[in-house]
């Protein structure tokens, strides 16, 4: 069971945690847990898909494409004209209380409604990229309906962003029956089925259906793919939802908290580049995974991929996988967090010898009486901009900055690192210095010794 | 009306199977993250996953017994479970027959008095339908309270047989289901052989009723040693992880 509060101590190590760019589970604030994906589990469904994100959340989505009429009843005329041409796609999620316990007897129902509503929203759009217009049969009549059913089997975290992926995936997995159309007079138009399964074709424009990505906001951070904990610990939850061409298709704040305009940018920019990386991937496994069962079928093997269409096979849920079919979508990187935290590091100690340096000065300047140094600093910086408009006191800045780089231990070490070089330098030239001075009888006899 | 045939004239049926065969089982203890136990089990093309919570402190005040554990079972049926799309809601009389079903069964076997006062709550989600619904619940719903390690009497193992042209069947599938065949489901205790549940929807005379009762018998016992090698297995894993 997920849990609902957390405590003081929890709150701060995972906000110190996000700070220092390392979370509980290793990650850094912008890496995904392992994604793994399966397509086609459910034989009596269109399509399926199933996803999980690392060994906590898990998602089966099952996508049904049935015959249906047109509803024209009660709708304006230039609307029924567009709807007259299109099929529908119609979302549902369910929450399956086997996730939860928060999910028994009608616990669900507020969520599940919140969770179909985000997704009719971005499928039902122009921007969910499907193209409705071949899924219309016959003009006014009929059209195939496409239902999206989404289950919760499992819940650690990031639903909605599995939720998407996993649809995305089912989609890809759907195949629609091809229909053969008959125009037999009168106006009256008959359509077949054909029994063609080979023939049947996607539905079009899946691959520009986008995903999304929930950013969390935790302290002046954000991070993705947050678990219970750290959603429990988030100020400000933002969903951006990406396509592949990386345009940005739909933005929801929810959560308590408010997020800075300028913090904002920077999320619905990660956002994007992420989403659009995500879908990479996630189109490469399902692309592989299809390949897979070609390669199969075209050996006359069994086709079902080892599977059998079985949702904890052997060969996926024991013991948990040492390694998936597939990397991370984003591994943590050592190298570059080390990079980060030096930098990090370098900064902080030049900022703290600068203040040393203007508590200095300020102590030579002022009376004794002067004790509240750590103020004026604060008050120094705030105004700061304010006198910066005089052009007699930018040079003194400039000249304070450029006295307290100096004195700073970057600089420092930059100078070291000079005088090293210049250490060395004389040292080769000395060097090259004495072997010149030396006499030329020593060199004659090194050659008379190996000439022997 | 020209009915289906539903045993060929090599004496198999529309899935290959002969008479006396079960479908293929393959089951799966401990498989959810959040739940105190899990269990997922196909037989055939019926996919159920189970969770077990508690026994935990009951949730309202009027579920608790004073001598026992209250058991609560909730069944859900995925949307896209059968061959036509239908969304079912949570109070579906079919639905809670079969809840009921499934709760009177472990009433008995639980040891509920153990704990007094509590709940134990058994919830099912059916991915996929082909066929068996009270018996795939039975049996998903015995291998996730074991791997809770709620101690019970013993195993309850449920098959279902019925006879078509007059000749017993073992394990029937959807097809078979639906075409006015007599279906005799059984849950019992595999080592003492009581019987705990016994439903049967439509007629069937007399005299066949107890080779068709001799049959999911049998049936029985073959799942309950299935449903016991996968316990074994999934504990000697646990052991050896341990190590």
């Amino acid at each position: 069971m997920p849990p609902t509060l957390i405590s003081p101590s929890e709150n701060d190590y995972i906000l110190r945690g996000v700070d220092a760019n390392i979370r509980a589970d290793g990650r850094g604030r912008l890496d995904y847990r392992q994604v793994i994906l399966e397509t086609g589990l459910i034989t009596q469904a269109s399509g399926s898909a199933r996803c999980r994100l690392g060994e906590g959340t898990d998602v089966l989505v099952g996508v049904k494409v049935e015959l249906g009429a047109i509803e024209l009843d009660g709708v304006e005329e230039d609307v029924a004209e567009i709807k007259a041409k299109r099929g529908r796609v119609i979302c549902n999620v369910e929450c399956s209380p086997i996730a939860s316990q928060q999910f028994a007897g009608r616990g669900a129902d507020d969520f599940n409604i919140e969770l179909t509503q985000m997704l009719d929203r971005v499928l039902n759009g122009p921007q969910s990229g499907l193209d409705l217009e071949k899924l219309c049969i016959i003009p006014g009549q009929q059209c195939w309906i496409v239902y999206i059913d989404a289950i919760v089997l499992d819940y650690a975290g990031n639903l909605l962003d599995t939720i998407f992926m996993t649809t995305r995936a089912a989609l890809y997995n759907t195949k629609v029956p091809k229909t053969i159309i008959q125009d037999i007079g009168d106006g009256e138009i008959v359509f077949d089925i054909s029994d063609d399964v080979e023939g049947w074709e996607r539905i079009e424009g899946w691959d520009k259906v986008p995903v999304a990505i929930t950013l969390n906001k935790i302290g002046s951070r954000h991070i993705v793919d947050a678990t219970p904990l750290e959603e429990l610990t988030t100020e400000a939850k933002l969903l951006v939802t990406v396509n592949k061409n990386g345009k940005v298709c739909g933005l929801q704040k929810s959560g308590g908290g408010s997020i800075d305009p300028s913090l904002l940018n920077e999320m619905v920019q990660t956002g994007r580049s992420l989403g659009q990386s995500l879908i990479k991937s996630l189109d490469e496994m399902v692309r592989r995974e299809e390949n897979d069962i070609n390669l199969k079928q075209s050996r006359r093997e069994r086709a079902d991929n080892g599977k059998n269409g079985s949702l904890y096979s052997k060969r996926h849920h024991s013991p948990p996988p040492m390694r998936a079919h597939h990397q991370p979508v984003m591994k943590f990187n050592a190298d570059m967090w080390m990079q980060d935290f030096k930098q990090n590091v370098m900064e902080k100690l030049f900022k703290e010898e600068r203040f040393k340096a203007f508590q200095k000065k300020r102590r030579g300047l002022e009376n004794v009486m002067d004790v509240s140094d750590d103020e004026d600093w604060q008050e120094q910086q705030k105004i700061t901009p304010v006198i910066a408009s005089s052009q007699y006191l930018i040079q003194s800045v400039v000249q304070n900055e450029w006295e307290n780089y100096q004195s700073s231990p970057f600089s420092q070490y930059q100078l070291w690192l000079q005088e090293q070089q210049l250490l060395y330098a004389a040292q080769q030239y000395q060097q090259t210095v004495i072997t010149k001075n030396l006499p030329p009888e020593w060199f004659q006899y090194r050659e008379s010794t190996n000439n022997e | 009306m020209s009915r289906l045939e539903l045993i060929g004239p090599q004496g198999l049926r529309n899935d290959g199977r002969r008479v006396q065969e079960l479908r293929k089982i393959n089951c799966k203890p401990s498989v959810l993250s959040q739940a105190d136990g899990s269990a997922y089990i196909e037989q055939g093309n019926t996919k159920c996953l189970a969770a077990v919570y508690g026994p935990r402190e009951a949730r309202t005040k009027a579920q608790v017994l004073h001598n026992r554990a209250n058991i609560n079972v909730e069944i859900s049926l995925a949307p896209f479970c059968m061959s036509e799309r239908k969304k079912r809601s949570k109070s579906d009389k079919r639905i809670l027959e079969i809840a009921s079903a499934v709760k009177q069964t472990f009433e008995t076997i639980i040891k509920t008095e153990l704990f007094a006062r509590s709940q134990i709550d058994i919830y099912l989600q059916i991915l996929q339908f082909d066929g068996g619904t009270i018996q795939i619940c039975i049996n998903a719903a015995t291998l996730a309270l074991i791997d809770a390690g709620i101690p019970m009497v013993d195993y309850v193992c449920a098959c279902s047989a019925g006879c078509i042209d007059d000749e017993p069947v073992l394990d029937l599938n959807y097809v078979e289901e639906s075409h006015d065949t007599p279906e005799l489901t059984v849950a019992l205790l595999p080592k003492t052989g009581k019987i705990t549940l016994l439903q049967m929807e439509s007629r069937l005379h007399v005299d066949k009723f107890q080779s068709v009762m001799e049959m999911a018998t049998v049936g029985c016992k073959k799942i309950y040693n299935i449903l016991d090698d996968v316990v074994r297995e999934n504990v000697k894993n646990l052991l050896e992880k341990k190590k």
